[in-house]
Order: structure tokens, then sequence, then C-alpha cells
């Protein structure tokens, strides 16, 4: 190997990604010319401060230390309702992503829907409930309180969010509550439960005040009854405002919408 | 916490301190690398599904990350500092001879040549093109080689090479633009 021979192969091979008799070559021509030793050595040098310089969490844009990773994935995999962080804090979560999100119930959501009921793609609200409530079956995110006592669980989310929740009793034939966590949706906090029912899981969130995705959905009358119905990924989602308008009590599942419906008609209203 | 969780907990430690440093070379502001880093982890949180047949790169969270990026640049959505150009938006240009001699830079004693780097490095890696500068994070700060950088660009790894080399050289380039510079100012003072 030549001195203009190596030149070329010299970035590469100071990145290790010289194959090695390539490599071989390489070393055994700097050990023998002194002037092409020197260029390496520079290049070394550069490369160094380079690494330097690009990790240093000093000042300004490089200060980029960020939280440790476990507090980070808690935050991630444990407090928060993550679509609705997406949509709505686009200081600390990208609403691009939201878009995307959006865009992409949309297209597996016009696969799947088989009713007359249609979800119209822009719905943050129902999109952030059936996402999070798929992404709780998928991953098996645990539940910070498990029990099957309605009273028990209620009193927990009172203690951990200040809101007033009376989450339902169902008949034992009926399904049973498994447990529930707090969340956050909007920033502010709110509760999710999960109940089976009959072999299939529905979550039920409780949050403050109302959505303004809500009055998007399909509004239905039944016995007396107001509810706020759409799907999503085969999912039926089943809202009721209740205390006046103090809470939205929302329910999510594959169930048929009937069998929701009996859920949520046993909250306190 | 869940098995999934502790798997992927597991999968992202080894990449946690190189995503804030390539993170930091994306963006401008240091909360906008903070929010891209957090971005990373939970789009690969979403995707994230382990199994025995199934095993995730080194490379995969900078892919997400720069898929981010991108968006982001898309959407004005945070000020990007390093625009990440998708390689079919890009015509290659044809690269210098890559067996030309490197730039050569006078002769210098040790400190002085130390001093150089620190006054100069940034500024040099901050005047390379996007597509130069980025395969230079990619590799130092994101210590990827070449063929995990090919697969984060989506470009042939003869592509990175290239970059890599043509980057390098357009850094020694500029420091050696500097220290004869920075020379002749000595000399006119003495």
């Amino acid at each position: 190997m030549n001195c203009r021979e190596l030149r070329e192969y010299l970035f590469a091979f100071l990145d290790s990604e010289l194959d090695a008799p390539l490599s071989i070559e390489v070393q055994r021509h700097l050990e023998q010319c002194p002037e092409c030793a020197r260029e390496a050595e520079i290049e070394r040098a550069i490369r160094r401060q380079l690494s330097n310089v690009l990790h240093e969490p000093s000042e300004g844009r490089r200060d980029t230390e960020g939280p440790d990773l476990d507090a980070a994935l808690a935050e991630i995999t444990s407090d928060d309702l993550r679509s609705s962080r997406t949509a709505r804090q686009p200081r600390r979560w990208v609403p691009v992503l939201a878009t995307a999100a959006v865009i992409a119930f949309a297209v597996i959501g016009g696969v799947t829907w088989n009713t007359g009921r249609s979800h119209h793609g822009s719905n943050q609200f129902v999109d952030l409930l059936v996402n999070d409530f798929e992404h709780f079956q998928e991953k098996g995110r645990p539940l910070q309180i498990a029990s099957s006592d309605p009273t028990e669980v209620s009193n927990w989310l009172a203690d951990q969010t200040a809101l007033r929740v009376a989450l339902p009793e169902l008949d034992a034939t009926h399904g049973k509550l498994l447990g529930a966590r707090k969340c956050k949706i909007d920033g502010k906090p709110a509760a999710f439960a999960v109940y089976d029912v009959g072999g299939t899981l529905a979550s039920l969130v409780v949050m403050p005040g109302t959505h303004p995705d809500i009055d998007n959905m399909e509004h239905v009358e039944r016995d007396g009854l107001t509810h706020w119905v759409d799907r999503c990924k085969g999912h039926t989602v089943l809202a009721c405002k209740c205390k006046g308008g103090a809470l939205v009590y929302a329910a999510v599942s594959r169930l048929p919408e009937e069998r929701l419906v009996m859920l949520i008609n046993n909250v306190d209203r | 916490m869940s098995d999934s969780a502790e798997l992927f907990l597991q999968y992202v430690r080894p990449h946690w301190r190189r995503l804030h440093a390539v993170a930091g070379g994306y963006l401008a502001q240091r909360d906008d690398a903070r929010d891209l880093v957090q971005e990373t982890l939970l789009r690969a949180w979403r995707a994230f599904a382990p199994t025995d047949d199934r095993t995730y790169a080194r490379g995969w969270l900078f892919v997400i990350m720069r898929n981010i990026v991108i968006d982001w640049q898309r959407s004005l959505a945070r000020k990007v500092r390093l625009v990440a150009v998708e390689f079919d938006e890009l015509t290659e240009i044809a690269a210098a001879d890559p067996c030309e001699p490197l730039a050569s830079l006078p002769a210098l004693d040790e400190e002085r040549f130390r001093e150089l780097l620190d006054q100069r490095l940034v500024a040099g890696l901050d005047s390379l093109e996007p597509v130069f500068r980025e395969v230079l994070l990619l590799s130092v700060a994101g210590d990827l080689n070449y063929r995990e950088i090919a697969e984060a660009l989506d470009c042939p790894v003869g592509t990175v090479m290239s970059r890599m080399a043509r980057a390098r050289r357009a850094l020694r380039e500029h420091l050696a633009d500097f220290a004869r510079s920075d020379l002749r100012r000595k000399e006119v003072r003495q």
C-alpha cells in the first residue's frame, strides 16, 4: 500500500470499518511511513475532541442531560394516558404524533368498523381512550390498586386524584372490577379502572369536567339517559356526563354496545 | 414493572446517554432535545414487542429519533439545527478524489494544536453541510457503525463511507484554514 492508497482508507480504518486484511495493510503502512502516521495521529486527535464536544453536557445546546432513564420510563409506562400527553402537551410531547395516530387509527378503523356508526378520524378523545386501553392490554401495564371492591378502589382513587369517583358494582354474573390506576387527561388527574365483563376487558375512565370532543360523538338517548357513542379500531367507546357535568365516565371495550351500556348505566349519576 | 417494561429498560439503558448526545446535535434548544429523547422513547415503547425471534438492533432508536426530527422539520414544530435530509431527496454530488492529500496543517506543537481544536472544532462542525454533519453526529455521538448509520439514513453503506470521508476532510480544511490565518495574524502583529 502506498500513501495515496492509504488516504482512501484512512478514515474507514480509524472508524474500525475495514475488513481484517485491508486493516492490516493500513496498519503496516502507518508503521513504516512517518508522514501518514502523523496524519493518522492528527485525525485521531480530532476524533477524540469531537467526541468530547458532542458528548459534553455543558452550556448551551450541548446541555442535554435528561432525566434518568428509570424515571423517564416510569413516566411513559405508568403515570399518564400517553395519548393525551401527545395530543395536549406539545411542549413535552409531540403534536405530530397525535396527528399520525389519528390518521393511523382512521385508516385501520376504516377497515374494521362494521356498524353504521363511524369514527371520523379526528376525535382525539376517542383516540386516546382506545389507544390507552389497547396499550394496557398489549403491554400489561400494572394496575396500581388491584381489588374487586368498588368502594375500596373508589376511595383509593379519590385519595390519589381528588375526584369523587364512584365505580359501579356489577352483578357477579355480569362481571367484576379488577382494579385501577390514576392517570391524566389534558394534564388533569383522572382515573382508569378495568373490568372483566364475561371474560372481555373493559376500561372505565373517569375525568373531571368534560372534553370538547365528546360532543362530536354520536348522541344517543336511551331509557331516559343520555350517552355519547363512537367506535374506533373495533372498540366501542361509550361516555356519559355525571354530577351535573362535573365528571365524565367513558367506557371502552370490544364488548357489544349494550353490554357497555349495562356497565355505564350502573354509574351513580 | 411489567416484563415488557423491564425488557424495554434493558434495551434502552446502554443507549440512553448517546440518545441525549445525538438529540443535542439535532436540536438547538436544550428542552427540545430532551423532548426529542422522550418522544423517541415513547414511540419506541409503543412499538416495542419483543419475542424470541425478534431482537432490536442498536440503531433502531436512532432511526426513530431521526424520523421524529424529519416530522418536526416538516411541521416546524421545533427549531431544528441539524436538518435531516431524506435520502431520496438528495442528489449525491460526485465525491472528490478520496486519494487526494488532506489539507495540511501548519507545524504546531501539541499545546497549540489542542488550542486549535478547542477554539475551532465546534465552528468547523457547524460549518459542515447537514448531510456531512449528520454522519459525524451519528458516528461519534451515537457510536453507530457505518451499516447502522446507513440504516438510520436509509441509504447505502457506500454513501455513508463517502460522506464520512468528505465530512472529515471538510473539517480538516476548516481547521487548516483557521490555523494558517491565525499564524499570519500573529506574524503581522510581530
